[in-house]
């Protein structure tokens, strides 16, 4: 269509213009590669100026001048594309009062090609020619194994730019020489009127220099015989010519077909596997999309980075698509059985949309829904608080997750309490996921390797919560070389390094984050009583990979966290997380692979109190929660089915509270009853994807067990999930499902977020384990040549046995906790729509989730029954949220990040009336969450400085400069009253981060 | 436990959050609920106070207009019953001075609208021991301290406090000013200024003020049921109540361990709500029931106790005085045409303090007290 108005718009230039036959030349080729910097003499804006052209003076022509090539441009309008004016036909120009002449046309034959603007100072003329100069820089080249190795005219990604040459010409001694003049004489040359005139530049009268008279050549008589033809490529043109070959080379291994199996067989198709490993450091890469050409046969590569696909016989296209790698398209010939290794390139640019096209990809081949996968890059792009790439900020801008507020910990997803996540951290539960209050994650963006978030088909493999599974898993070490990176920020430092102990067998990865936030306390104000606080955190990952084989490996991961933080001297809170992990995976016979894994995990908190203050009273409290679990699957793929079957058990041993006295304290030491419980599970599932069927199938089994300890209890049932895809085009699903689930574990809080406070308990005789159900279907759409990505999503949720607590409750140290809790019911239900833009410079997504959440109180308790019995607000229900996040990328290394987001205020219980009791006056709340805080608002920018392209260089640095909420609104945490000393109600409202929050952060890898 | 919450979040709210006035658009709603406020006292009269609960809008002044009104009784498991006096802004007094110390009691209240309500039977709480109350100098000025022993098996404590302070004005009045005098004598200083009547000087002069919250402490978790030298109440060095002499007088009672709990929460709704870390506030019942009604609820909670008391004085000791009071005096200014307007001084909060005699420039005026 461009093409067509673009031909319209020449068709009626050379009717109504009369610089018509200017713009019949051949449309100028396209640099069709990528490349940095442009090509235009001084912009890329064409100006209106004069040309001689064949003889005429045609005056407002729009040009430019190519100054790679040394050709004049000419575009009739803005909508037209440049056409190239030939040298011969134009012996000289003039744009924005400056003169460009072709010397070679006009007495200077041995002058170079191309356009000089003639200069003049006191000495002589000076001939000006601008040259941009086209190079190239070559990267790495690795000789390891896979396609892109193995190819003889392989070559590394290489990276294209221009770059200026001026040059400048005198004629000395009757010579036209190339001469070097200083930046002062530079400054001092001016053009020359008229070069063809003899008149003299303006230095002229006062050095009685002239310049030399130009010849003018007259007009041709006929234009060349090719004139009109269009879309040719100049002969003269060769540095273009050699950068087209350049990038073809680059594509070659695209256009070259593979013959895969040395037996011409015949009949059904053939098992095509291999491994897709990392073109940089040689990991093997998991999760990566591998399909073929009609889409409808494909596989998700292992852990171990094996793929395995059943193939018909004959030529194919094999896609390998990966969240930040480069798209890859293979052409095969299928012969037979046979093996395919791939490497892929990192996505050095646009990382945005890699992730989103690969996920776009994956979302029409699985029939599981509700999986959103962040990667490391992408949540260090996302604008945050303090600069920190924080994995649970980034998971709050995808849609249908949500939180009670800013500096909250834990999150909320689809209408689920935030202790109805499962947050894995290589198989290990992390119990509290945030730092310092909640203002940072729990986890180190360094080490992350992906993040995927489950909302609505929780594949059978996991188990024991019921609304979500956030599953993060930590790279590989890198087993080319030592690598490592370095970060600053203004609150935070991190830093990890990572590299091979045994050359391609064994490999470690160490990450390590802590914070220096005291100074921020140390501003506060003397009179503030908080001035001597003290806050902080760290936190360290390991993670050691052993390959024994091509079968087998090992991992050992770990990870420890540390939060302390103590105010006006006589409160001090601790906790910790402590997570140890052992996994081997093993390569069955045929396509299968077992994974086993154990490891042991911790959380404890403690809390001390008074220990400067109360003599008698100081006491600290202490809770913990200790578990070891063990794990098997098996995954095995038969003909269209894949199947995975395996058992699990957690064993618990948990601690509710444990109080002791401080020094001489009075305080009695008392402990509430150890709790221990065993978590069995065992599960079977299948994805069933028909050979050629628009649709396919996931569904699964799992049974889930509970037998807690003294005294004894047990709880069981299975757990149901299935989901189904139809898609009815290649770029078309629409899909379905259901699961439900069981929680045996749950956190005690009458907080609306995780706080320090807040304790976990098992269920047991008094506490019943909750039991949750969703169904949820959507359609997906991508459209635009995989471009646009739509999502609608819609889910109905319930779930029994939620804990809620009755008013006045305690909930630490108490013996009959379950006497002070409630058992609830809840609801939820929405609607999730998502756009994503998923390439060009503006990449990111938009999303509007309308949802609801409501409790109900389980029995009857009278007046005492929470808001009478009646469905209550839950504390996250928010109905509205709009959530926008993108990027724009300037150039290769600059880009700007926004984020936006608006939802409606959550639920709170505010006070509607006020009375006398005795001399104080108190204040009456209305039902609970009956009211809500202001709406939501925040936007954040940030400014993005990318690593240079030199893949040659030993470090690279980013920077990124950003503003978390660039309007400073004021977003209400919370509301809240007070009767003033019983003078009269006074309502305040609670902001977390009033103001803008500029921040600045460094990273150097190495 | 709630209070370290409280901590913890207003220590993250002073890193860069903030607090603003906030008028939320809350409906107004209209109440029948009835507030039933005060406990059972044994060994001195009872007082028991009705109340209305009023919208949030309401101004302090529009709530002491009306009370709810009807028949209140005090009654004992053994038979006896004592009953309310109506005094004044929905004040029942019972004379339960003489009630036996054993047994349990109830409140029942029946209003003249046909509601009625009463407590749960309740036994009498043990009264605690005031071991010390003694005052004793801190880095900014005094500190009051309290011990307290349970006794037999009394773990929870209340105390209130009557306090009350002698002052002294800052200076004598030499002259009293005669303000609206006819224009013709408002510049006479034999007419403006007075001497004044022996009555009308107040050299001296005491306030009394009432505790607004109980004070509550809780021995639960310790090895004894004592509290040592738990400092309620710091003064300033600067505070007027310690200028001249202080009184407190404190009355402990036991309570049970849901009394504790439910005033507790009451004081944790009306301070304490609304940071990072706070428990969602939500209505605690009390202990009175509507027996007529199921679906009314009354705000309150009625204990039985009998209570001790003991009363100390704080002398001036540690009295710094704020300020020279000599400082705020002045020489009032005659206006461009030299006339004086002694009357806006007056009306401005002035009054004539030192003079030698009565003259237009010769009276230092200064605040009045």
């Amino acid at each position: 269509m461009r093409r067509l108005i673009i031909g319209l718009l020449m068709l009626a230039g050379v009717v109504c213009s009369a610089q018509s036959p200017l713009y019949r030349g051949r449309v100028m080729a396209d640099y069709n590669f990528p490349f940095n910097g442009h090509y235009y003499w001084y912009s890329p804006d064409f100006q209106p100026g004069t040309v001689f052209f064949n003889g005429d003076v045609l005056e407002g022509a729009m040009l430019n001048v190519n100054a790679h090539t040394g050709e004049l441009l000419a575009r009739e309008s803005r909508f037209a594309a440049p056409v190239v004016v030939p040298r011969e036909l134009a012996p000289w120009f003039e744009i924005g009062g400056i003169r460009y002449v072709n010397l070679r046309a006009c007495g200077i034959p041995e002058a170079p090609e191309g356009y000089f603007q003639v200069l003049q100072d006191q000495r002589e003329t000076v001939y000006y020619q601008r040259v941009k100069m086209f190079a190239r820089e070559p990267g790495n080249h690795n000789g390891e194994h896979g396609i892109g190795y193995d190819d003889p005219n392989y070559r590394e990604k290489i990276i294209a730019y221009f770059y200026l040459s001026d040059r400048y010409y005198a004629i000395r001694r009757g010579t036209f020489k190339k001469i070097h003049p200083g930046r002062r004489r530079i400054s001092r040359l001016q053009p020359v009127a008229d070069p063809f005139s003899g008149a003299e530049a303006p230095l002229a009268p006062r050095t009685g220099i002239q310049a030399p008279v130009l010849k003018v050549p007259g007009a041709r008589a006929e234009l060349p015989a090719d004139w009109f033809s269009t879309g040719e490529i100049s002969a003269s043109r060769r540095a273009v010519l050699e950068a087209i070959e350049q990038e073809n080379l680059i594509a070659n291994y695209r256009n070259k077909t593979y013959e895969i199996g040395r037996t011409a067989g015949s009949g059904g198709p053939v098992t095509v596997s291999g491994t897709v490993r990392d073109v940089a450091t040689g990991e093997t890469l998991p999760s990566v999309l591998v399909s073929d050409r009609s889409g409808r046969i494909y596989c998700f590569t292992d852990p171990d980075g094996r793929y395995s696909l059943k193939l018909p016989l004959g030529e194919n296209l094999l896609s390998f698509r990966e969240t930040t790698k480069e798209d890859m398209d293979i052409h095969v010939i299928v012969r037979g059985e046979g093996g395919l290794d791939i490497v892929m390139r990192e996505k050095v640019t646009a990382l945005k949309s890699a992730y989103v096209t690969a996920n776009s990809m994956a979302e029409h081949r699985r029939a599981g829904m509700g999986l959103e996968t962040i990667n490391s890059n992408i949540v260090s792009h996302i604008p945050s608080a303090f600069g920190e790439g924080d994995v649970l900020k980034a998971v709050l801008t995808l849609p249908g997750v949500k939180s009670v507020g800013e500096a909250s910990g834990g999150f909320n997803v689809r209408g689920g309490s935030s202790d109805q996540n499962l947050i894995l951290l290589n198989g290990g539960t992390i119990y509290n996921p945030s730092h310092l209050f909640g203002i940072f994650s729990a986890f180190n963006n360094d080490v992350l390797d992906e993040v995927e978030l489950y909302k609505s088909s929780i594949p059978v493999r996991y188990g024991g919560r019921i609304s979500s599974v956030l599953d993060i898993t930590t790279r590989d070490g890198s087993p080319d070389r030592i690598h490592g990176s370095l970060g600053l920020g203004i609150l935070t430092s991190h830093a990890s390094i990572e590299g091979p102990i045994v050359k391609d067998k064994t490999t470690f990865v160490l990450g390590g984050r802590t914070t220096y936030s005291d100074w921020l306390l140390r501003m506060l104000p003397q009179g503030s009583g908080y001035a001597g606080g003290k806050a902080s955190f760290s936190d360290v990952n390991l993670g050691v990979t052993h390959r024994f084989d091509e079968r087998n490996s090992l991992k050992l991961t770990g990870y420890w966290s540390r939060d302390k933080f103590s105010f006006r001297g006589d409160t001090t809170f601790r906790y910790s997380n402590l997570d140890v992990a052992l996994k081997w995976r093993h390569k069955l016979g045929g396509d299968g692979s077992l994974e086993v894994s154990t490891g042991y995990d911790q959380y404890s908190n403690v809390l001390d109190r008074g220990y400067d203050t109360d003599v008698t009273g100081a006491w600290s409290l202490s809770t913990d929660i200790r578990q070891g679990f063990l794990r098997a699957g098996v995954r095995q793929r038969l003909g269209s089915h894949t199947l995975s079957w395996g058992g699990d058990a957690v064993f618990y041993a948990l601690n509710p509270g444990k109080l002791s006295p401080i020094k001489d304290a009075l305080v009695v030491p008392r402990s509430l009853a150890p709790e221990m419980a065993l978590e069995p599970a065992v599960y079977a599932g299948d994805q069933w994807q028909p050979q050629d069927s628009q649709f396919s199938l996931d569904y699964g089994l799992r049974l889930s067990s509970f037998l807690a300890f003294a005294p004894a209890k047990f709880y069981g049932g299975p757990e149901l999930r299935v989901s189904g895809k139809w898609s009815p085009l290649a770029n078309l699903s629409v899909k379905a499902g259901v699961n439900t689930m069981n929680q045996y574990i749950h956190l005690i809080s009458n907080t609306s977020a995780i706080s320090p406070m807040d304790t976990w308990r098992l269920s047991g005789a008094d506490i019943l384990p909750q039991k949750g159900w969703q169904a949820a279907s959507g359609i997906y759409w991508t459209v635009f040549g995989n471009e646009l990505d739509i999502s609608l999503e819609g889910y109905y949720k319930r779930m029994d046995n939620y804990l809620d607590y009755k008013s006045g409750a305690v909930l630490s140290m108490n013996e009959r906790l379950a006497d002070d809790l409630v058992r609830t019911r809840g609801k939820s239900y929405g609607v999730e729509l998502m756009l994503r833009k998923l390439s060009g410079r503006l990449t990111g997504w938009v999303s509007y989730t309308w949802s609801r959440a409501f409790l109900q109180e389980m029995g009857d308790r009278g007046p005492d029954t929470i808001n009478g019995g009646n469905w209550y607000n839950a504390p996250y229900d928010k109905p509205h949220d709009i959530k926008l996040v993108g990027n724009y990328k300037f150039t290769h290394r600059y880009s700007i990040s926004f984020n936006l987001d608006y939802s409606t205020g959550r639920p709170v219980t505010v006070p509607v009336g006020q009375y006398f009791y005795g001399n104080a006056l108190r204040l009456m709340y209305s039902g609970r969450n009956a009211y809500r805080i202001p709406d939501y608002f925040r936007l954040d920018l940030a400014f993005n400085i990318e690593p240079g392209h030199y893949l040659k260089a030993f470090t690279h640095m980013s920077a990124t400069i950003g503003c978390y909420n660039v309007t400073g609104r004021r977003n209400a945490y919370s509301v809240f009253y007070n009767t003033a000393g019983g003078i009269g109600v006074k309502g305040y409202m609670l902001s977390v981060f009033a103001t803008q929050v500029p921040y600045l952060s460094l990273n150097l890898k190495f | 436990m709630r209070k370290t919450a409280f901590i913890l979040s207003a220590a993250l709210l002073l890193l860069s959050g903030c607090i603003y006035p906030f008028r939320a658009d809350i409906e107004s709603e209209s109440f029948d609920n009835i507030v039933v406020s005060g406990d059972i006292l044994i060994g001195e009269p009872t007082r028991i106070t009705l109340g209305y609960v009023y919208p949030l809008s309401a101004f302090p002044s529009e709530m002491r207009k009306e009370y709810p009104t009807g028949k209140l009784t005090i009654e004992n498991d053994s038979g006896s019953s004592w009953k309310g006096v109506y005094q004044y802004r929905g004040a029942y007094v019972f004379d339960t001075s003489k009630a036996p110390a054993s047994g349990k009691y109830r409140l029942r209240i029946e209003l003249d609208d046909g509601r009625e309500y009463e407590t749960p039977w309740t036994g009498v709480k043990q009264t605690p021991v005031i071991t010390d109350l003694r005052y004793a100098g801190t880095d900014d000025g005094v500190g009051l301290f309290l011990s307290l022993d349970g006794a037999d098996s009394l773990w929870n404590f209340r105390w209130d406090y009557t306090e009350t302070w002698e002052y002294h004005a800052d200076y004598i009045p030499a002259f009293m000013f005669v303000p609206g005098l006819p224009e013709a004598d408002r510049q006479n200083p034999s007419k403006i200024y007075r001497e004044p009547d022996p009555s009308e000087i107040n050299y001296t002069c005491w306030t009394t003020r009432n505790s607004i919250e109980p004070f509550l402490g809780s021995a639960e978790g310790q090895s004894d049921n004592r509290l040592s030298d738990v400092c309620f109440m710091t003064m300033q060095s600067t505070d007027i109540r310690i200028s001249t002499l202080y009184s407190i007088l404190l009355t402990v009672q036991g309570l049970s361990s849901e009394a504790l709990a439910w005033h507790r929460h009451m004081n944790a709704l009306s301070n304490e709500t609304g940071s990072l870390f706070s428990p969602t506030p939500s209505e605690m019942r009390g202990n009175v029931v509507c027996t007529s009604d199921g679906t009314q609820t009354a705000l309150g909670y009625v204990d039985v106790a009998c209570r001790v008391s003991k009363r100390i004085y704080v002398p001036n000791t540690f009295y710094t005085r704020p300020y020279d009071p000599d400082v705020l005096l002045f020489f009032p200014a005659p206006d461009e045409d030299g006339n004086y307007d002694f009357d806006q001084e007056f009306r401005m909060g002035s009054a004539p303090v030192r003079g030698e005699e009565p003259s237009l420039t010769g009276v230092e005026w200064g605040p009045k007290r």
